[in-house]
């Protein structure tokens, strides 16, 4: 059957020389695009590391210290407001809420000599425990509960689940010395799940410690709220400068060109798609119309309906299958050139996930895109496949 | 005879449904491709309103400085300070008109009618009464901001047409005062609205930058870098060298006494490579093009072959009837013409239907088309940019675009049917009549 089948590519070699063309281009294009959607739906997949359901950002004006006794009583009127349950302060670009526009960083390690081995982190500064709790965001040592810094000792610190380990490995972290910068030595009082900063990124590690809410000049206060809290009371009755962090991840992903860069892509994928699904059919209704007599002969001789449909449907596979050597060897091309550039695929100088893994990655994506493309062409096949096993033997015998 | 091939080809569409839905469908694709980047690269260079003269507009948005000791290693980058627009840009001779706009980034903006607890989210520009000149605000009502108020400060504000709806329904917004951040300010002018997709003149709000007590503030060294962007309007795009050799000279001047030089990363730009530059980054606008082009010639790969394949096959049918015909003298020439005539019905109509397709997605996709620095510079993007000015039909509907799809449905037709048809001609006739699919297998 399978020689058969490659016979008959072989003898209409010269038509199938544009398809399978097509079917190389479409491949690697289609591959490339797979592979970004991989990487964005595994990114996805990741759990965030804390929970912005019914919590809400209010941004304030630059305060000076004249001010803040002002600022004190409309913070007050905020934590009062009915329905809010939690409130928590921080410095507008510390980037410690979720989806903050600018972050900082420093460097962990174990020692405080500068040769120790140390971590990239983000620095997260916490005015209160609040933030963990208006944010979900689980203690590991204590699932049910949330973080803790120690907040009477200012060189407490909380690090994520990624921190903890890469520092620490399988031991118990709480209680042990950590250095920031080399220098700083701090304390670490508690473990928490790891965190995305956007959606479509891997985990960042990051670091919790203590700072002081009366240092902030810029304020940004988190709130969460409850059944009872009214958004147009609030508007009214404190300020309009108030949006869900739901808007602002969103606004985000628009704002970094994310949400564009999947839509373009995702449009693009249909264009091809649409493209080699068309080429099929249009290329097989010809090569059926053509082939009349011998349909006629072949039914005439007892094949029946079904193994003609899948005669065709599997010539149009095998031409796909003959594709894939080739279409892998320019996508090993591609890799090689460091040509791939998914979202968020960055900071992959660990090893722990599937897309840091090249090859593994490689070998996934182009097997779905292979799978992918295979529905797609069946289908094709399918559409003449069946108006040609429709005619009847005698027709098709006297077609000229 | 063109008569001829246009009827033989109206013949031929209507008895080869199939084939011919199939072609029309796969141009159609190709053509909403090409239509959709050319839109792309229209609506980033093209003359739309207020930015009615981009083809003679220069743009500097940045600035790198570096020390000119070269043994030091420093360097600093950042849009430019009020003192280095004054020096090097207001000043310049060769230019027609020159405005600066204060960029002021992370703020929440509200605007409302005062002491009113209604607030809606604007988006604001601080810009110089040059602003006015350099781009060609149509004034409903009003007029500008003047010179005096400018330099003085005044709370003197020109809103879109947009937002004085909003706030003072159908009457008149001249003279009345709103709010901004708890700020009041004049209104002197409203201006038709501003379409979101351009992130030069988007604005609900046109404020004196000269309000705002942080307008004179410098960054880093020397007191170069700053807030500020540039425009420049030219007389004619030829001053172009003209007004950056001035440029340059005036730099010199101004740098001749500082321990740190400064360098524009290649700007003044032109609309296209403003519009790709991000930031205070050197841009490579070759490459960009490069790569604009490849990326182009690839996708349109994916169609073209699925055309010439359909072509082909088609051909290798009507072998029969082209070697007849070639056997009672016909041409190479005339055969050719023929097939393009065909294929040229196929492609126009596959044209017209890429073209409704590619409309319809670009109307619907207002927020796509969104620069995302003013995404930045909103607090409330998806409600904000539901109230814009989106894509407007005089964006769709001009010469350049029809160009555009022309040359689209000729490469498309010359690249899938003439090949093919080139091939077949070049066959010999007695090939050509012999080719019979009884003898082929």
């Amino acid at each position: 059957m399978l020689y058969h089948i490659l016979k008959q590519i072989w003898a209409q070699r010269k038509r199938n020389i544009w398809i399978f063309a097509e079917l190389l281009v479409g491949f690697v294009l289609v591959w490339y695009i797979v592979d970004y959607a991989f990487v964005v739906i595994h990114n996805l997949s990741l759990k965030q590391g804390y929970n912005v359901e019914n919590t809400y950002r209010i941004n304030h004006k630059d305060i000076s210290e004249e001010e803040k006794e002002e600022f004190r009583i409309f913070y007050d009127k905020i934590r009062l407001f009915p329905g809010v349950e939690k409130a928590f302060l921080t410095r507008r670009f510390s980037g410690t809420t979720p989806f903050a526009n600018s972050s900082s960083s420093t460097r962990i390690g174990r020692d405080s000599t500068e040769s120790a081995e140390s971590f990239a982190v983000q620095r997260k500064p916490v005015t209160s425990n609040n933030y963990f709790e208006i944010f979900k965001v689980h203690s590991i040592l204590h699932p049910s509960s949330f973080g803790k810094l120690d907040v009477a000792n200012p060189k407490s610190i909380v690090l994520t689940a990624d921190v903890a380990r890469a520092l620490l490995g399988e031991e118990n972290a709480i209680g042990k010395s950590v250095f920031i910068d080399g220098k700083e030595e701090y304390i670490v009082s508690d473990i928490v799940n790891r965190q995305k900063r956007y959606t479509y990124e891997k985990h960042r590690p990051a670091i919790f410690y203590n700072a002081k809410e009366s240092d902030v000049l810029e304020p940004e206060i988190a709130i969460r709220v409850g059944n009872n809290f009214s958004l147009e009371h609030f508007k009214k009755e404190i300020t309009s400068s108030i949006v869900t962090y739901k808007e602002v991840g969103e606004k985000m992903d628009i704002a970094m060109g994310v949400s564009n860069d999947i839509r373009i892509r995702f449009g693009l994928m249909i264009f091809f798609l649409l493209n080699i699904a068309l080429g099929v059919i249009g290329t097989l209704w010809f090569r059926i119309a053509s082939r009349r007599n011998e349909i006629g002969v072949r039914m005439a001789m007892g094949s029946d309906r079904h193994t003609l449909r899948w005669q065709l449907i599997s010539e149009a596979l095998a031409l796909l299958t003959l594709v894939l050597l080739p279409a892998i060897c320019i996508n090993f091309a591609v890799v090689q050139a460091d040509l791939l550039n998914a979202i968020g695929d960055y900071y992959s100088d660990s090893n722990e996930y599937i897309i840091d893994n090249t090859w593994l990655r490689f070998l996934l994506t182009n097997l779905i895109t292979y799978v992918f493309l295979a529905v797609i062409v069946a289908f094709s096949a399918w559409i003449p496949a069946r108006q040609a096993s429709k005619v009847h033997p005698v027709e098709a015998l006297r077609d000229e | 005879m063109i008569k001829q091939y246009f009827k033989q080809a109206w013949q031929l569409l209507k008895e080869n449904k199939l084939y011919s839905s199939i072609y029309i469908i796969g141009t159609a694709m190709s053509i909403t491709m090409i239509m959709l980047v050319a839109v792309f690269l229209y609506l980033k260079r093209g003359n739309i309103y207020p930015e009615e003269h981009r083809n003679r507009m220069l743009y500097v948005g940045a600035a790198e400085i570096y020390p000119k000791d070269t043994t030091k290693n420093a360097m600093a980058a950042s849009n430019l300070s009020l003192q280095t627009v004054k020096q090097v840009f207001y000043p310049l001779q060769s230019a027609g008109a020159i405005s600066a706009k204060m960029n002021v980034y992370g703020e929440e903006n509200m605007a409302g009618i005062p002491n009113s607890t209604a607030q809606i989210p604007v988006t604001p520009k601080y810009v110089d009464t040059n602003y006015w000149k350099v781009f060609q605000f149509r004034f409903t009502e009003g007029k500008p901001f003047t010179e005096e108020e400018f330099s003085s400060g005044i709370h003197s504000v020109v809103i879109a047409e947009s937002l004085s709806q909003q706030l003072f329904g159908d009457g008149s917004a001249v003279g009345k005062y709103i709010s901004l951040n708890e700020q009041e300010y004049r209104v002197t002018g409203v201006v038709k609205a501003v379409s979101v997709i351009l992130s030069n003149t988007y604005a609900d709000i046109w404020i004196p930058f000269t309000t705002l007590p942080n307008h004179t503030e410098t960054f880093a060294a020397e007191g170069i870098l700053g807030p500020y962007s540039v425009y420049i309007l030219a007389r004619s795009s030829k001053d172009f060298q003209t007004i950056r050799q001035e440029i340059q000279n005036n730099i010199n001047r101004y740098e001749a006494s500082f321990t740190w030089t400064m360098n524009l990363l290649g700007q003044p730009d032109n609309a296209i490579t403003h519009a790709f530059r991000k930031g205070n980054m050197p841009l490579d606008m070759n490459k960009i093009k490069r790569i604009f082009v490849l990326l182009l010639l690839v996708f349109m790969l994916v169609p073209i072959l699925n055309l010439s394949g359909l072509n082909s096959s088609r051909m290798e049918k009507r072998m029969g009837e082209l070697g007849v015909r070639k056997a009672f003298g016909a041409s190479s020439t005339t055969l050719i013409q023929q097939v393009f005539v065909e294929n040229l019905m196929l492609t126009v109509l596959g044209g017209v239907m890429g073209l409704t397709v590619s409309y319809i997605i670009i109307v619907l996709s207002k927020q796509w088309l969104v620069p995302s620095s003013i995404f930045f510079s909103m607090s409330y993007p998806s409600a904000q940019i539901g109230h814009s000015v989106g894509i407007t039909t005089q964006m769709l509907f001009n010469m350049e675009m029809f160009v555009w799809v022309f040359t689209g449905i000729l490469l498309v037709n010359v690249l899938s049917a003439i090949v093919p048809a080139y091939r077949f001609s070049k066959r010999e006739i007695i090939h050509s009549l012999y080719d019979n699919d009884n003898y082929k297998y």
